[in-house]
C-alpha cells in the first residue's frame, strides 16, 4: 500500500509558523509580525480549546499556499495604489505560484500583448521626434547648406511636415497610454477575480 | 458549495457575524468553519482585506485565559456593506430558487 502520505512528519506550531515565515520572505517586516502574529494566535486560543497542535496545523492549511495569497493581496494593493510595471509584473510572479495564469493560455498573449504595447509606444516616441527633427531641420537649413540638404522641398511645407509628424506622434502617445492604463486595470481584475475564488482543497 | 465559491460569500458571513457583537480571529474563523468547509487559514487572509479596505477595525482586550486577544468590529463603513452585500445575496437567492422551483 502507498503510505506515503501518512509517514509525513506531522506539522505542530513552530514548524507551521517557521515555514510560514520561511514562505513570506520578501515582505515588509510589519506585514509579516501582523500575519505570524495572526496564525500564531489561533494556535494558543486553539490549544486554550483542547485542540492538538498537529490538529490546529492541518485545519489552517498548508502555509506555504497561505504565504503565496498574503503575498499575492500585499502585491495587489501595492499595484493599484502606485501604477508601474514592477509593481504589476509582481503581481504577475505571484499568481504564477498560485496557477492562476494558466502558462499557456494567459501568459502568452499577456507577454504578447506587452509587446504590442512597447512597440506602439516605441512608434510614438520615434513619429514624435522625427517630427521634432524636421522642425528644427528646418530652421537650421538656411544657416548650415552645406550640412542639411532638404532636397528641393520648400521651408512652409517641411514645417507643415514637420508639426504635422509631431502632432501625431504625440496623439499616437496619448492614444497608447489610455489603452496601457486599461490594461493594466483589467490585469489587475482578472488577478483579483481569481483571488475570490476558494479551492477548499489546497494541499 | 464544495469545491468553489466565491469569497465575497465569505466577506457577507464575516460581516453578518460581526453585525451580532464583536469577536476575535479564532471565534470568527470556528463559527464560519463549522457551517462551511474551509481551510481555517483562508479567513486571516479576508479579515486583513476588510480592515484595510476600512470595513473591520481592531482592538486588543484583555482575556482571563491567556495573552490578549485582538477583537474585530464593524465600522460604519463596514455596516453599509453589509447591507448592500445582503441585498446582492437575496437577489440572487431569489433567481436561483425562481430556476429551482
Amino acid at each position: 500500500m502507498n503510505n506515503q502520505r501518512s509517514r509525513k512528519p506531522l506539522r505542530g506550531k513552530k514548524q507551521f509558523l517557521e515555514e510560514l515565515s520561511k514562505n513570506l520572505r520578501g515582505l515588509s517586516k510589519e506585514d509579516k509580525r501582523e500575519i505570524l502574529e495572526d496564525y500564531e494566535a489561533h494556535f494558543i486560543i486553539g490549544k486554550k480549546k483542547k485542540r492538538k497542535e498537529s490538529e490546529i496545523a492541518k485545519a489552517l492549511g498548508n502555509p506555504k499556499q497561505i504565504a503565496k495569497h498574503a503575498k499575492l493581496e500585499l502585491a495587489i494593493e501595492k499595484a493599484e495604489k502606485k501604477k508601474s510595471i514592477g509593481n504589476i509584473s509582481r503581481v504577475i510572479f505571484a499568481s504564477l505560484g498560485l496557477g492562476f495564469f494558466n502558462l499557456i493560455f494567459m501568459i502568452g498573449p499577456f507577454f504578447g500583448l506587452l509587446g504590442i504595447l512597447i512597440g506602439l509606444l516605441a512608434t510614438g516616441f520615434s513619429l514624435t521626434i522625427s517630427g521634432i527633427a524636421i522642425i528644427v531641420a528646418g530652421f537650421l537649413a538656411p544657416l548650415m547648406v552645406e550640412f542639411i540638404a532638404l532636397g528641393g522641398i520648400s521651408l512652409p511645407l517641411i514645417f507643415l511636415v514637420g508639426i504635422g509628424l509631431a502632432s501625431f506622434g504625440l496623439l499616437f502617445l496619448i492614444g497608447t497610454f489610455y489603452v496601457s492604463k486599461g490594461f493594466y486595470k483589467i490585469t489587475l481584475k482578472y488577478v483579483k477575480f481569481n483571488m475570490k475564488i476558494i479551492r477548499s482543497e489546497e494541499e | 458549495m464544495d469545491t468553489q465559491f466565491k469569497k465575497g460569500v465569505l466577506d457577507l458571513c464575516v460581516i453578518a457575524i460581526l453585525k451580532k457583537h464583536d469577536c476575535y480571529g479564532y471565534e470568527l474563523v470556528q463559527k464560519i468553519s463549522k457551517t462551511i468547509a474551509i481551510s481555517e487559514g483562508t479567513l486571516y487572509p479576508i479579515l486583513r482585506r476588510l480592515k484595510k479596505e476600512g470595513y473591520l477595525e481592531t482592538y486588543l482586550q484583555e482575556s482571563n485565559e491567556g495573552p490578549s486577544r485582538k477583537y474585530y468590529s464593524l465600522t460604519k463603513k463596514g455596516k453599509e456593506k453589509g447591507k448592500k452585500l445582503k441585498e446582492d445575496w437575496k437577489d440572487f437567492e431569489k433567481k436561483v430558487d425562481k430556476i429551482l422551483k
